[in-house]
């Protein structure tokens, strides 16, 4: 028998052992009981605080020896379903403590008991069941079901400051699993935020939603940092807060310009320190950056996640855009701007990697790390293909069958700033791809059941400013198709509607685009303006015009 | 043959050059004086840092030192005059003052239980009101207060005993008595800090948790024995 065996059956069998530390926690226990009566919070936190401390050093004490079974042993061996009594019996405690608090709508001394909870699990990491597992260490998944629990009840019962501060807890819990390499048990701390956001909308509460929200999306950041692909952590957290705006979407309270930033904002809105764009420009800075100094394992590992994050990103976005728009949420203006940032690090990546010097060194391993790099290069340029086309020929799609066109403006804006990048990246298909979608589009409005005549020739302006920008970047097959599709426009305007004239048609777009080039105005602020003035010139207007007559 | 020329500065680079030199020397001062400013204060606080760090060990030692030396001094008086102070003690045995003296200390010390319950009473509603049962508890089991209880009751023992002893111990009994006079004056003082200590209910968590951590700590100590005795056993097998 090897002593690890001969210590957890030693203390199994002898549970007496711990009668008298049992006795002395117990003793505390009851303090803290009598003093919450009473309204005592600073005596009830400073027994809290003692409980913490003894529960964190018997944690470490028992370390390898502690009875609690894995979720592999809960199913294949129901009889050795026992736990540790000590632990189990002063976490019941705990539950009881914060139970009677809930009830009593007393937030101050259950935010006591929640941060005791976390402060156990987080001291519970050093610690490891006698059953211990590969990447699953159940001791913190047992304490944490407590500290999940004693949330989650607070959150049925509205106490709103308790679970904003639970799901800080839960995050640290989250990051340090993840830290810690135990990714199923993150994956069930990722289940419990997703648990409380879930609540927060049922009760309607965007304040804790914002802050479940911004939990998972610290979660996800930190496993870009420190996680590894093939965990599914990265992947299953982007689910959730998919799920999330989902559902939130769904809700009767509505999803309008003060909603968006205040409930989902932390993971949609591009600003936020933590959201899947300001996520996707870290970690491709992070790329160019080592792999600039050589470091290849790492280049390897953060390249293994940027691809895992991307894999389905796009039909969630395109969904979850497709739903907007069924709504005529103000959420697609949101979605709009990350993939805008997205596909902006996508280029900027592309871009980056064809300028980096190729790996000279000779050896399997270089060579190895070159082929990566270049397959790393071919799959961002399909993605690319995906998060524009793959994108926004659903959404675009969905406006007209459901006859919400007020975001249709901002979102045909940005396919002809996408058509602009892929010209510059020399990825001409994706820019006729932006053509042909605006083309659909103005197509479609001409339509008089969509009530839009003006709309169909004012953003027919952007294919001809796809048409310049592809002579100024010297891309005829694309200039070819978008003067193709441009004059189409026209003429078929023009047959269906020949007297009619207004500001922006056909006939004055040339006029106003050279205007507008020789005088910019402040209000040149939206990026693909920038774009394309910056980069065309007034002759190159003038030739894209005269090409159509 | 060439000639090197030492050519003049003209008077407007003149007053330039002297104003760069001036303003150099004024920086210079100022740096000079900044860094001698900020030695300075960083040297008295330091030294203030040392003195009061002296003055906290003079305290400590003064603490620990006063009552060795008074009893010391205490000492070599009895030893100096023992002779002289030995018949003067049995001379006050003799006319029975020292015994009146030694029952009239045991009564007081007796008076002193009678303080020490009165201070508990009250230390123990405190607690009562302020704590909880495990306070009380707490309470009952100090061991500074059963030192305290038992150590007045061996004075008052010892004080009925001694008065009944012989007169040639006068001396011895005179000592004695004084001493117990001191130790109980003493016992007060601790008895009170620590009743004090009671009425708060900080003191009783963190006494709990010492107890706890405590147990703990023999805990581990059990197992490491545990497992010499298993390796020793192992070896043993093996062998």
């Amino acid at each position: 028998m090897r002593w690890r065996d001969f210590r957890f059956l030693f203390f199994d069998r002898n549970p007496r052992i711990f009668a008298a530390f049992e006795f002395s926690v117990d003793e505390l226990q009851t303090m803290v009981f009598e003093f919450s009566e009473g309204k005592k919070y600073d005596l009830t936190r400073h027994a809290l605080s003692e409980l913490r401390d003894l529960l964190s050093i018997y944690l470490i004490a028992r370390d390898n020896s502690l009875r609690v079974p894995t979720t592999t042993m809960a199913v294949l061996f129901p009889s050795e379903t026992g736990f540790d009594g000590v632990l189990t019996r002063q976490l019941e405690r705990f539950k009881a403590h914060a139970t009677r608090g809930i009830s009593n709508s007393d937030q101050e001394f259950v935010k006591q008991v929640v941060s005791t909870l976390a402060s156990v699990s987080l001291a519970s990491l050093k610690s490891r069941s006698y059953f211990a597992r590969h990447d699953e260490n159940s001791v913190p998944s047992y304490v944490a079901a407590y500290l999940g629990g004693s949330i989650r009840d607070a959150a049925m019962r509205r106490l709103d400051d308790v679970v904003l501060e639970g799901t800080d807890h839960l995050r640290d819990l989250c990051k340090a699993l993840i830290e810690n390499r135990l990714y199923s048990s993150a994956l069930s701390q990722a289940n419990s935020l997703e648990q409380l956001a879930t609540i927060s909308i049922l009760n309607t509460t965007d304040v804790v939603l914002s802050a479940a929200v911004r939990a998972i999306s610290d979660c996800l950041l930190h496993n870009c940092v420190y996680g590894h692909s093939g965990t599914h952590i990265g992947r299953s957290l982007l689910e959730s807060l998919f799920r999330i705006t989902r559902a939130r979407l769904a809700s009767p309270l509505g999803f309008e310009l003060m909603n968006v930033p205040y409930s989902v904002g932390p993971f949609i809105s591009p600003t936020e320190r933590s959201s899947f764009a300001a996520l996707n420009v870290a970690m491709a800075n992070r790329i160019i950056d080592l792999s600039r100094t050589g470091k290849r394992e790492d280049v390897s590992r953060l390249i293994s996640l940027y691809e895992e994050l991307h894999d389905r990103t796009w039909l969630d976005f395109a969904e979850l855009g497709i739903e907007a728009v069924k709504k005529n949420s103000f959420l697609l203006h949101y979605i709009n701007g990350t993939i805008e940032e997205t596909l902006r690090v996508n280029f900027f990546l592309v871009d980056a990697l064809n300028r980096l010097p190729r790996i000279e060194e000779a050896g399997w391993e270089a060579a190895g790390a070159q082929h990566y790099r270049d397959r790393f290069r071919d799959e961002l340029q399909k993605k690319i293909k995906w998060e524009t086309t793959g994108v926004y020929s659903r959404i675009i799609s969905a406006m007209f069958e459901h006859k919400q066109l007020n975001y249709l403006q901002g979102t045909i804006e940005l396919q002809s700033l996408f058509g602009f990048w892929a010209l510059r990246a020399h990825m001409e298909e994706i820019a006729r791809e932006a053509v042909e979608r605006i083309f659909g589009a103005c197509n479609k409005l001409q339509d008089p059941q969509y009530q839009d005549l003006y709309g169909s020739a004012r953003l027919a302006t952007h294919i001809a400013k796809i048409g310049i920008y592809a002579l100024a970047s010297d891309s005829p097959p694309v200039f070819t198709a978008a003067k193709e599709r441009y004059a189409t426009l026209r003429q078929t305007f023009r047959e269906r509607f020949p007297d009619m004239y207004f500001v922006g048609d056909f006939d004055s777009a040339e006029r106003e685009l050279l205007e507008e080039r020789r005088a910019p105005s402040i209000a040149i602020i939206d990026p693909h303006d920038i774009e394309f003035f910056s980069t065309v010139t007034p002759d190159q207007i003038h030739t894209f015009f005269a090409a159509l007559e | 043959m060439t000639k090197h020329l030492v050519t003049l500065p003209d008077i407007p680079s003149f007053i330039s050059i002297s104003r760069t030199t001036l303003r150099r020397f004024r920086r210079r001062v100022r740096r000079a004086s900044l860094r001698l400013l900020l030695g300075g204060r960083a040297r008295l606080r330091r030294l203030d840092l040392w003195f009061q760090k002296q003055v906290a060990k003079m305290r400590f030692a003064s603490w620990a030192l006063a009552p060795s030396l008074l009893v010391l001094v205490a000492a070599r008086l009895v030893y100096r005059n023992r002779v002289q102070w030995q018949k003067t003690s049995e001379v006050l045995a003799d006319k029975a003052t020292l015994s009146q003296l030694e029952i009239a200390v045991g009564a007081a010390v007796l008076g002193v239980i009678g303080i020490v319950f009165s201070l508990s009473l009250f230390s123990i509603q405190q607690a009562a009101e302020r704590g909880t049962a495990l306070t009380l508890r707490e309470y009952a089991r100090d061991w500074v207060f059963r030192t305290v209880y038992w150590t007045l009751a061996l004075f008052a023992f010892l004080e009925m005993l001694s008065a009944l002893q012989k007169n040639q111990w006068g001396l011895f009994r005179a000592c004695l008595t004084l001493s117990i006079l001191a130790a109980s004056f003493l016992m007060l003082r601790v008895y009170f800090y620590r009743a004090v200590k009671f009425v708060d209910p900080h003191f009783t968590i963190a006494k709990i948790s010492k107890r706890a951590r405590k147990s703990l700590a023999q805990i581990q100590r059990l197992e490491r024995t545990a497992q010499a005795e298993f390796r020793y056993q192992r070896i043993g097998r093996r062998k």
